[in-house]
């Protein structure tokens, strides 16, 4: 019978916890789980601390776990596209184009860093909390500023709409490690590697789904023309890439087809009435990055 | 007509007149932009008579094209260009939720120096590093990309030579 209270008190506790009071929700739950304890019951205290690991996994990720989360990704994607190209006016130039865009995007409250990629292929990527790379090769196919801030657009895009956090979140096979979820990962070593593991090969091999590239390109565009970059670089950008690719089966992968994509960046130039200014900014483009690719 | 319906229907032409003309008189916007500057006039050359926060509330006054003049909750009135203002307050890089997730996974937010603006890799994704036997080149470049920094008013220099933004006008 005193079990049976004790236990009923330890289900008040995990109600208490789940019904969201922001503060103590950690000591209730420690409460709860000393008590199973105490009383003898490991089983309890563990499903106490697997439901609270549950409820952790299902809420969104905060800043500082998303920085954890973007740093190693980055570190991944630095040494899988041949470290960073290191040259500083050309870093330095990119930033700028980068945190112009980001300065009014719809997450202006977190710190955007970019880098070159050491890299002949045509490519670019955003891991969480705000690190994007582009490769030395997408550099090279680049005519403008303005294409250029569209592409800084599109991976501030996939920053600020969470893309790669949602796909951890999501995906139970990367969180993995049964009811523990990214808790577990943030405590554990081996189980962190797995989530950025996964999150990689996502990101790096499988590529987004067709739907988040698809809203990076509309905000890409979205955020270039905010800043007063001719949106309609961006559609010459693609067009560009498209006779580039071709068929290119292995970008295919991990990428729409550029059809579908110019007609998105099309409609979402009409939809919101982005205006064609004119600044496409060649010459600074051509200024700060000749010699150096 | 009856009642209801007149009263739907100018609902109805309330919202497509709003959506039309943008921010109206007395509406509340949001600063959208990590900074802000307010003018004594609407263009980039006039004065700036105060400096704005990220998610702090403005009321409009008037719009003259993409420049909105705006009063401040102190009473400063003021312009600003339109790209540096939303209708819905920014959400920001973490919430309420966010908060209780967190405290939920236990994580130790001292455990995290970059956010304080250090160098350093922060502990767990150091340890991925090791883990992963990445090298300690491919360390120091996220760790330099990490610390790069460059002052708000580089950026507004360079959106000006560019003439971007504010500066266009």
């Amino acid at each position: 019978m005193q079990s049976k209270a004790r236990r009923g008190l330890i289900i008040f506790s995990l109600v208490l916890l789940s019904t969201g009071s922001l503060t103590g929700c950690q000591e209730i739950q420690r409460v709860a789980e000393d008590a199973a304890r105490r009383s003898g019951d490991p089983r309890l205290a563990n499903t106490i601390r697997g439901g609270a690991n549950l409820i952790g996994g299902l809420l969104p990720i905060g800043y500082e776990e998303e920085q954890a989360i973007g740093q190693a990704i980055a570190l991944q994607v630095v040494a899988r596209y041949g470290g960073v190209y290191d040259r500083p006016d050309l870093t330095r130039y990119v930033n700028l184009v980068g945190r112009s865009v980001a300065l009014t995007c719809d997450r202006a409250d977190i710190e955007y860093r970019f880098a070159v990629l050491n890299h002949d292929s045509i490519n670019a990527f955003a891991a969480p909390a705000g690190y994007i790379f582009l490769t030395r090769g997408l550099l090279k196919t680049i005519r403008n500023e303005a294409e250029l801030a569209a592409i800084l657009g599109h991976e501030i895009g996939h920053v600020t709409q969470k893309h790669i956090l949602d796909v951890i979140q999501r995906s139970k096979q990367i969180s993995g490690v049964a009811e523990a979820g990214l808790a577990y990962a943030n405590q554990n070593p081996d189980a962190f590697k797995q989530v950025i593991d996964g999150a990689v090969k996502k990101l790096l091999d499988e590529g987004l789904d067709q739907s988040k590239e698809l809203e990076s390109d509309r905000l890409g565009v979205i955020f270039a023309s905010r800043v007063g970059y001719d949106p309609t670089a961006y559609e010459t950008f693609l067009d560009r890439l498209r006779t580039i690719k071709g068929d290119d089966r292995a970008f295919f992968k991990t990428h729409p087809d550029f059809s579908n994509r110019i007609s998105a960046v099309q409609s979402t130039i009409r939809e919101q009435g982005l205006k064609a200014t004119g600044s496409l900014l060649a010459d600074r483009f051509s200024r700060s990055s000749s010699g150096t690719l | 007509m009856n009642h209801q319906g007149a009263v739907l229907a100018l609902m109805v032409s309330s919202v497509i007149a709003i959506a039309m003309t943008g921010p109206a008189f007395g509406e509340t916007l949001y600063v959208a932009a990590k900074s802000a500057q307010l003018r004594s006039g609407k263009t980039s050359l006039d004065p700036v008579v105060a400096g704005l926060k990220l998610g702090e509330p403005v009321e409009v006054v008037t719009r003259d094209n993409r420049w909105l003049q705006v009063q401040t909750a102190k009473g400063v009135k003021g312009w600003i260009y339109d790209n540096k203002v939303s209708a819905s307050k920014p959400t920001g890089g973490d919430n309420e939720l966010a908060a209780l997730g967190r405290s939920f996974r236990r994580t130790d937010a001292s455990n995290v120096t970059a956010s304080a603006g250090a160098r350093g890799l922060d502990k767990a994704s150091g340890d991925y590093a090791d883990r992963s036997g990445l090298t300690q080149q491919h360390r120091d470049a996220v760790d330099r990309m990490t610390a790069y920094k460059i002052p708000d008013d580089e950026i507004q220099t360079f959106l000006k030579s560019g003439r971007l933004g504010e500066y266009a006008e």
